[in-house]
This record gives structure tokens, C-alpha cells and sequence, in this order.
């Protein structure tokens, strides 16, 4: 029976606790040997041979070494690790590691370890372990013995103070295949922060399998990245300073900017949790983007190859975070599970927007990048209770939606330049979809046209087949002209479907002014009823005065009525020269009761044009504009204005007219003058921040417009202060 | 003679003029021009001011918009504020006020969710057709607050005559507690329990001055003879 002992006790510790801190706590046999490079690191080495043979593992540097005593009172002490201590290396490394249990990952190599290490002071010392000696039931960890000898026998990486520690790892416990061997690689690569500004520890690496791989561990692919963008954030004034460098043909455009995080934020898609002001601490992101495609130029001027890239992007992409310059796995290891921590590739999914969408976004296997962060300037980001990770605080959300953040800005960049070339592409040739269409069909003609004739010379020769080929040419022009048909009766139908959301839309804005008009329309008959029933007489002055008022009101109610009819009439639906003037003027003379009751002063400055339009095209715009400025007009509390420009425009040689609309309402924020036309995006909200509006009338106009071959642009009037929506359009 | 008034708020020139306009015909085919009257007002910036307006126009009945914020009043501003934030404010200070809401929109969210604040909420034409019928019901309430508030006032001042003499039960000072927060009156009846009890309390005050006075004077005249 157990006595109870009023002496002092302690705990003893299992010989098998050593199998559970290393071999069962790591993963796999790659984070084993990537925490034994890791060690090199913290000992200064400059150099670090990593060796995969058939039979033995060996990891070699010409870091400082270990004296008999820190072998014994540091390496073989379980759980000690000077680096809590003494956070900086004599180079001003910041240590990697402080749990003091990195060494026993060994044991997930090989059941044998032999360490040979030299200072500068003594020979060679060589301590010898078998891991399976711990394996064994029943015993205490001091009960087995390790052996520490003098040596001769070292080889280390030469250096001036022929200093290092040689590891050797045999009896090893799985075979090493090739994949194996391109994933240390690949993780090898990566271990060290290519954009760090660490430029004196090389990793040498041998293997028996893929010869290819042998040699310093670096990758040339990096610098074949067509843009890069190093943003850094600095916590006090929460603000972004980046510069985005494009590359082309030797030469590097660069883009400098600041920006604060919230308005940053507001690019970075909602359902990621952040903070108004970041708590993770200051952080520099380093992204590159790959376009992945065969003819990028900098592949030839780097003497690079396409499969070579590509090889190179399967295995590296995605981005990581380092820190104090050492991955932390597993983000951005796109092997991992949680490898894609920012959801690259399902944002992708969700929304596959093509580069002339605002909304469009990289691919997860398009970009490289690093977050660099340290355990001295960001305490707020912990270490997770495993050896991967970190854990998931609000900090951490904070690093992720500004990592986010700042990948937007690389989209937002290539959109933008895709914009512009488009536009350079175009010139002053723009044409509608139907314009494409009888292009395409003339085309075809004249081909059709050049064949008859050479049938025609050829005579009899031509052979049967080929005369078949120019029946064909013919069914496929008559085809093209039915589907051009076909085209026209969709874009019909598309004008009525817009014309009829737009005063669906307008309803909804307006139709709150038409019920109030119903209602007091009502009340002003029943008042003047009231006045002229009174008991000491009628009051006949007051009665008129009621029923002017009821009139007034019904008046608004019955064009309302008009108004919703007049939108979708046939003769709007064809293409024909109009007075742009007046087609305008009708929208506004309709809508402006509803502004002059909130006290909406319409400022007009509309000049005469002639032009060749669909007049429901028109009014969709206008009146979308028009719906647009009215409700960020009732937003704010006074100077309520709206001003309404029509005058002629030329872009080039194409004729055409320009509409602008402004307000003084709040404006659109610069950050998202792209997606305000995309659909379901809307600004419109109430008190408490519910979203009110539909988020379809910009689209409407959107797509109208580019239907139409023409131009627009969202910017701040200067005037107003508010919103300036600038539509141009051809004149035919 | 001052009139108690019926207060008519809204943003809407026309609609607030139309609503004034009814219910002044209702005062005179009810018969009761001398002691009624209507006063109407846009919504005032600071929500501050209606209290003061409320008790220096002798306003009886408050008849409120909704949507108080679309149109800017003659200082070019509007309010940011709808009628339901309103009547949510003025019954911390006008508990049992008879507030009524007349609007167009009788079916929005805010109001649906402040509709228990309010003794009726009525649609506009509804109200404009049938005036009279509810200028009635508005004075009916009106006199039942009035009657309930001078019975309590009654009351309470019995009550309090009692205190001061120091024969008020427990019972008696509890329902005096509770009509004064029930009129939103300071409650100053819980501190000491009576006229007595304040007294003795000062007496005591100046006792130990006395005291101290006394105290001072050994002092001094000791110090003095050395």
C-alpha cells in the first residue's frame, strides 16, 4: 500500500517522452530535416550542405560549433533553449526556434544519430545517439546513456574559423523517392525569404535521385516575375506605402504610392474578419506575379524556360510568411492543406472575372510572395501549440486581410493597365457587337466573292469538293446573317428588360414620393370637405386653397403614371436621330417634382445635339444617373444640388456627345470608382448600415453604354463636391 | 386665456398646413375654440428644444410625422431623425403625453417597432377624413392623463404633509416614491424620512461645530497662560 512520504517529490520522465517530443510531434521527414537546416542557421553558418544518400541523411555547416559543455548542459538538456535567452546571434540573426526540441526531430529521419562538432578552441568532439535505446518500457530518460568522444574525423563546409557541426543520420526510416526529394527542395528554396535581405547563408544541396537538383539551393525564376510589389505597413499612422514594379524588356516602370488601410480595406472582400485599425504590427509584403505565359521575354533575357518556370511556380507558389526571415509553415505551402491561407484560389472560383472586370483576381498559381513579420516587432502573433502555425487570433485575421489587401493592388494594376491597352487597341475604332458582327459577315463576302471568281477561272478544274467549300462559304454567311438577326432581337429585348428595370429601380426611389402625393392628395380633398362643412360657415378660401393643393398632387401622381408607361414605348426601341436635348430634358421635367420637394435644385446646362440613338437607351442612362444623384442628394442634410451637362464631343475622328451628372451628395470613394458598376454593388444604405439599393442601375448604364461603343467615368465634381458620373456616346 | 394647444410636427409644409387645417375645423365644430387651440412647427435640429416648447406652448397633444428628415426646414438643414426617435425620447420626460403619429407610411419598419410608444398611429387620409371623430378621442386622452396626473398630485402632496410631520407609514412613503417617478418628478422623499429626521440630522451638525468651537477656545486660552 502506498505510504504517504511528507517529503518534497519531483517528477521523472519516461525515456520514451524523447520519441514523443521528436518523432511522433513532426509531421513528416521534410519539416524534420528543414528544423536540423534551421539549426545551422541560428549558429551562424554561412553554408549548409544538406545530403540525401541511399542509406544516410547529412546535414553539415561552418556554423560556431559546440563546446563539451554546451553539448552537455545545452544539446542533451531536453527542452533547453539558450535562444529565450540570447535572441540575436553574433551575425544579429533572430533566432528561429526556442522550445529547445528541434534536435530530437532527427529522430523522424533515422534511428542513429551521430553529431560531430568543432569550436575553434577544442578538437572535435562526437556524441553518438540511438533513438531506439529510448523506445523501451520501464525506464528513466537519464538511465540512457549518450556518448561524448574526441574525434578527428570532421567535414565542414570551409571557413576562416574552420568551425561546425557534421550530423549523420542512418538506419533511415523511410525510402526517399524522388517526389520526396523535389519537395525538400522545393521547401529548401523557400526556407530563407528570397526578398529577404539575408545574402550570407547558402544552402548546398546532394541527393542521389534528382541530379538536377544538386547544387546551391537557389531559384534564378524569381527574378522572371512580370510585376512586383513591396508594400509596407506602418502601424502607428496605419497607412500602406507601396511600389509596383513592372518589368518589361529590361526595363522596370514603378509605381509609387500610399494608401490608408481604410480605404484599402474596402477592396478586400467582406466574409474575411478584420479590424478597423490592424492590430498585427508592422509587416512588409512582398508579392510577385507570374503570368505564366510562353512568351514573356524576361524568360529569354534571363536565358529561362518556359516548363523550367513553370516547374518552378508549381512548387513555390503561393505566399508564405517569414519570420525573422525563416518560414513558418504552413502558409503558403501549396502541398499543405491550410497551404492557401488566403483562399487565393477559392476567391478565384467564386468570382473568375476576366482582367477587363474590375473585379478581377489573380490566380492562386500565379503569384510568389513573403510577409515578413518578427517575434520582437509583432508579439501579438503567437506561435500555435503545435510546431506549424500560428494561431488564430485577431491579429492574425488583421495580417491576412492586409496580405489580402495588398494582392488586390497587383489586380487592380494589371485591370487598370488592361483598361488602357484596350483602349490604346481601339483607338477610334470602336464598334457595337452588332458593327462586329457585320464586319465579320463582309469579310466572309469578299472571301466568298475572291473564291467565285477563282472558280470562275479555274472553270471545270476546280473539282467537286471544293466548289461544295463555297456553298458552304455562302451557308455560313447566311447563317451569320441570321444570327446578326438574332443578335438584334436579344440586344431588343435586353433594352426593354434595362428599360423596365430602371423604372423598377426609379420606382423604388421615387415611388415613396408618389405615395405621399396619393396620400395627400386624399387628405387635401377630405380637408377641403372639412372647411366647407363647418359648423359657423363654410370657409370657402381655405377649401380652394386645400383642393389647389390636392390638384397639385394628383397632377404628380398621373405623370408618375406616364412616366413608368412612356419608358418602355416601341418607337424607343429603334435606333433614330434625335434631339439629345430634348430626349434629356423629358426625363428630367419628369422626375424633378420628386427633387424640388426634398429641395433638390436640378442645375441645367444643356447644349443643342443631333444624334443617331435609341431613345430608351438614353433615357436609361439619364434617368439611372438621375435616380443615382437623387439619393445621395437626400443623404446629406443641406445644399442639396444636382447639375445636369449635355454638349458635343469628339473622341478623335468618332462624333459624339458627352452627359455628365453631378451632385453634392457624398461622392464616390476613389478606392472603388471601378466596382460601383458591377452588379449587386451598392453604396446606398440607411442609418443603421443596411444596404438599400439594388445595386443594378450603374450596371444598367454600364452595359448600355458599352453596348454602345461609347465611354464613362466616375470621378469628384469640383463644384458640388459630390459624385461626377461623365457618359460619352456616339453620335452614330 | 392661454389655449392648450394640439402640436403638429412634420417636414412637409403642405402635409403639416393640411393637418393644422383639420383638426383647427375640428375645434370649432366641437365647440371648444376657447380652451383648444393648434400650433404646428418643422422638426427642430436639436432634439434638446422640444422640451422647452413642449411646456411653454402648453402643448396637450403632439401629433408627429415619420419620415421627419426628407425636406431641409427654413434653416436649409433637415433633421436626422424620424418621428419614432422622437416619441422614444420625449416619453422619458412625457411619460403618459397623449403622441400620436399621423403618416403615409403607417406600415414602416421603425414605426411598426416604436408603435407601443405611441398612443395611436393613423394614416394620413384616414385621419383627414374623420378628424373630428379623433380630435375627440385626442382630448378624451388627454383629460385621463390630466385626471390621473392631479389625482396622483393630490396624492403625493398628502403624503408629503404627513412626512414632514414624521407620521407617514412605510407604505405611505413608498407610493409616494412611486408617484414621483411615475410623473418624472425628483424623487426627494427617500433620503430621510421626515421633516423631523432632516432636523434632528442638522441639529447634530451643529452640535459637533460646537463642540469643535468650544474645543478651539480651551486651546488657545491654555496656549495663552504658558
Amino acid at each position: 500500500m502506498f505510504k504517504e512520504n511528507k517529503k518534497n517529490k519531483s517528477f521523472t520522465i519516461d525515456a520514451r517522452t524523447v520519441i514523443n517530443l521528436g518523432r511522433d510531434s513532426i509531421k513528416n521527414p521534410t519539416t524534420a530535416l528543414l528544423e536540423l537546416v534551421k539549426n545551422s542557421y541560428d549558429a551562424d553558418a554561412t553554408v549548409v550542405e544538406v545530403e540525401i544518400n541511399k542509406d544516410n541523411i547529412r546535414v553539415a555547416d561552418n556554423g560556431i560549433g559546440m563546446t563539451g559543455p554546451q553539448l552537455e548542459e545545452n544539446w542533451l538538456r531536453i527542452g533547453f533553449s539558450d535562444k529565450k535567452l540570447i535572441k540575436l546571434t553574433k551575425k544579429s540573426r533572430r533566432k528561429t526556434g526556442e522550445k529547445g526540441i528541434g534536435r530530437l526531430s532527427a529522430d523522424r529521419l533515422g534511428e542513429k544519430l551521430s553529431l560531430i562538432t568543432k569550436t575553434s578552441e577544442i578538437t572535435p568532439l562526437k556524441l553518438s545517439v540511438n533513438w531506439e535505446q529510448f523506445n523501451v518500457d520501464g525506464k528513466d530518460l537519464s538511465d540512457i546513456q549518450v556518448s561524448i568522444l574526441n574525434t578527428q574525423n570532421i567535414k565542414i563546409p570551409k571557413s576562416d574559423r574552420n568551425t561546425g557541426t557534421e550530423i549523420l543520420i542512418s538506419n533511415l526510416r523511410q525510402t526517399w523517392l524522388k517526389v520526396d526529394i523535389e519537395q525538400v527542395y522545393s521547401e529548401l528554396t523557400a526556407l530563407i525569404s528570397p526578398f529577404s535581405a539575408v545574402k550570407d547563408f547558402e544552402i548546398r544541396f546532394h541527393n542521389h535521385l534528382v541530379e538536377e537538383l544538386n547544387g546551391v539551393v537557389k531559384s534564378s525564376y524569381y527574378e522572371a516575375s512580370e510585376i512586383s510589389l513591396q508594400a509596407i505597413f506602418d502601424e502607428k499612422t496605419q497607412k500602406i506605402k507601396y511600389k509596383i514594379i513592372e518589368k518589361i524588356n529590361s526595363k522596370n516602370l514603378y509605381y509609387k504610392n500610399e494608401i490608408s488601410w481604410d480605404k484599402l480595406s474596402q477592396r478586400v472582400n467582406t466574409d474575411i474578419g478584420f479590424n478597423n485599425t490592424l492590430k498585427c504590427g508592422p509587416v512588409s509584403i512582398d508579392i510577385l506575379f507570374f503570368g505564366r505565359t510562353k512568351n514573356n521575354p524576361l524568360l529569354l533575357e534571363k536565358g529561362l524556360s518556359f516548363s523550367g518556370l513553370r516547374n518552378f511556380l508549381d512548387k513555390n507558389l503561393g505566399i508564405k510568411i517569414y519570420r525573422d526571415q525563416i518560414s513558418v509553415k504552413p502558409y503558403g505551402y501549396n502541398n499543405e492543406p491550410a497551404g492557401d491561407w488566403l483562399g487565393l484560389a477559392q476567391r478565384k472560383e467564386r468570382d473568375p472575372a476576366g482582367l477587363l472586370r474590375p473585379s478581377y483576381k489573380v490566380s492562386s498559381h500565379q503569384i510568389v510572395g513573403a510577409v515578413a513579420i518578427g517575434r520582437d516587432t509583432n508579439p501579438q502573433l503567437i506561435d500555435g501549440a503545435s510546431r506549424e502555425g500560428l494561431i488564430e487570433s485577431d491579429a492574425f485575421y488583421d495580417l491576412r486581410a492586409l496580405t489580402l489587401a495588398c494582392v488586390t493592388l497587383i489586380e487592380k494594376h494589371r485591370h487598370e493597365k488592361a483598361l488602357i491597352e484596350k483602349k490604346q487597341n481601339e483607338k477610334n475604332n470602336k464598334a457595337g457587337l452588332i458593327e462586329e458582327v457585320d464586319n465579320y459577315r463582309q469579310n466572309l463576302e469578299t472571301f466568298q466573292k475572291d473564291l467565285e471568281s477563282l472558280s470562275n477561272k479555274l472553270g471545270s478544274g476546280i473539282g467537286k469538293e471544293n466548289k461544295e467549300s463555297i456553298g458552304q462559304i455562302a451557308d455560313v454567311i447566311k447563317r451569320t446573317e441570321e444570327t446578326k438577326k438574332r443578335f438584334e432581337e436579344l440586344l431588343d429585348n435586353n433594352r426593354v428588360l434595362s428599360g423596365l428595370a430602371t423604372v423598377g429601380i426609379a420606382a423604388a426611389v421615387f415611388g415613396h414620393e408618389t405615395q405621399t402625393a396619393v396620400s395627400l392628395f386624399r387628405s387635401g380633398v377630405s380637408a377641403a370637405q372639412s372647411s366647407l362643412s363647418l359648423k359657423t360657415g363654410p370657409n370657402v378660401k381655405r377649401a380652394l386653397d386645400q383642393l389647389s393643393t390636392s390638384l397639385g398632387y394628383a397632377k404628380q401622381v398621373s405623370s408618375w403614371g406616364a412616366f413608368a408607361m412612356a419608358r418602355v414605348r416601341k418607337d424607343k426601341r429603334t435606333r433614330q436621330k434625335v434631339n439629345v436635348k430634348s430626349a434629356v430634358e423629358v426625363v428630367i421635367n419628369e422626375v424633378e417634382e420628386a427633387f424640388k420637394v426634398i429641395k433638390i435644385e436640378i442645375i441645367k446646362d444643356l447644349k443643342e445635339v443631333d444624334a443617331k440613338v435609341f431613345v430608351m437607351d438614353l433615357e436609361s442612362i439619364v434617368l439611372n444617373l438621375l435616380t443615382n444623384a437623387y439619393t445621395a442628394c437626400s443623404q446629406i442634410s443641406n445644399n442639396r444640388k444636382v447639375r445636369i451637362e449635355l454638349y458635343e464631343k469628339n473622341i478623335g475622328l468618332k462624333k459624339g456627345f458627352e452627359i455628365v451628372v453631378a451632385d453634392s451628395g457624398v461622392g464616390v470613394d476613389k478606392t472603388i470608382t471601378d466596382i460601383i458598376w458591377e452588379p449587386l454593388f451598392t453604396t446606398k444604405k440607411d442609418k443603421n448600415g443596411k444596404e438599400e439599393g439594388t445595386g443594378l442601375g450603374l450596371t444598367i448604364v454600364k452595359s448600355t453604354v458599352d453596348e454602345l461603343g461609347g465611354d464613362r467615368e466616375v470621378t469628384k465634381d469640383q463644384k458640388l463636391k459630390g459624385a461626377k458620373f461623365r457618359i460619352w456616346l456616339p453620335s452614330n | 386665456m392661454k389655449t392648450t394647444k394640439i402640436a403638429v410636427v412634420d417636414d412637409r409644409d403642405d402635409a403639416r398646413k393640411m393637418v393644422a387645417d383639420v383638426i383647427e375645423d375640428a375645434i370649432i365644430n366641437l365647440d371648444i375654440k376657447n380652451n383648444w387651440s393648434v400650433i404646428e412647427t418643422t422638426p427642430f435640429l436639436n432634439l434638446g428644444d422640444y422640451s422647452k416648447w413642449i411646456n411653454n406652448e402648453q402643448i396637450g397633444v403632439l401629433i408627429l410625422d415619420e419620415r421627419l428628415g426628407e425636406v431641409p426646414g427654413t434653416s436649409g438643414k433637415s433633421v436626422n431623425y424620424k418621428g419614432s426617435d422622437l416619441v422614444n425620447i420625449l416619453r422619458t420626460q412625457f411619460k403618459g403625453m397623449p403622441i400620436y403619429g399621423v403618416t403615409s407610411y403607417p406600415d414602416d419598419p421603425s414605426m411598426q417597432q416604436h408603435f407601443a410608444l405611441f398612443d395611436e398611429v393613423m394614416k394620413r387620409e384616414d385621419f383627414s377624413s374623420k378628424a373630428s371623430l379623433y380630435v375627440e378621442r385626442f382630448l378624451r386622452t388627454y383629460k385621463n392623463f390630466l385626471e390621473s396626473n392631479e389625482k396622483e398630485l393630490t396624492e403625493l402632496s398628502m403624503i408629503s404633509k404627513r412626512i414632514a410631520i414624521g407620521k407617514a407609514t412605510t407604505k405611505q412613503k413608498k407610493r409616494a416614491e412611486a408617484i414621483q417617478k411615475n410623473l418624472e418628478i425628483p424623487v426627494t422623499t427617500i433620503a430621510l424620512n421626515s421633516r423631523k429626521e432632516w432636523l434632528d440630522a442638522y441639529q447634530e451638525v451643529i452640535d459637533s461645530f460646537k463642540m469643535a468651537q468650544k474645543e478651539a477656545k480651551r486651546y488657545l486660552n491654555q496656549k495663552n497662560k504658558k
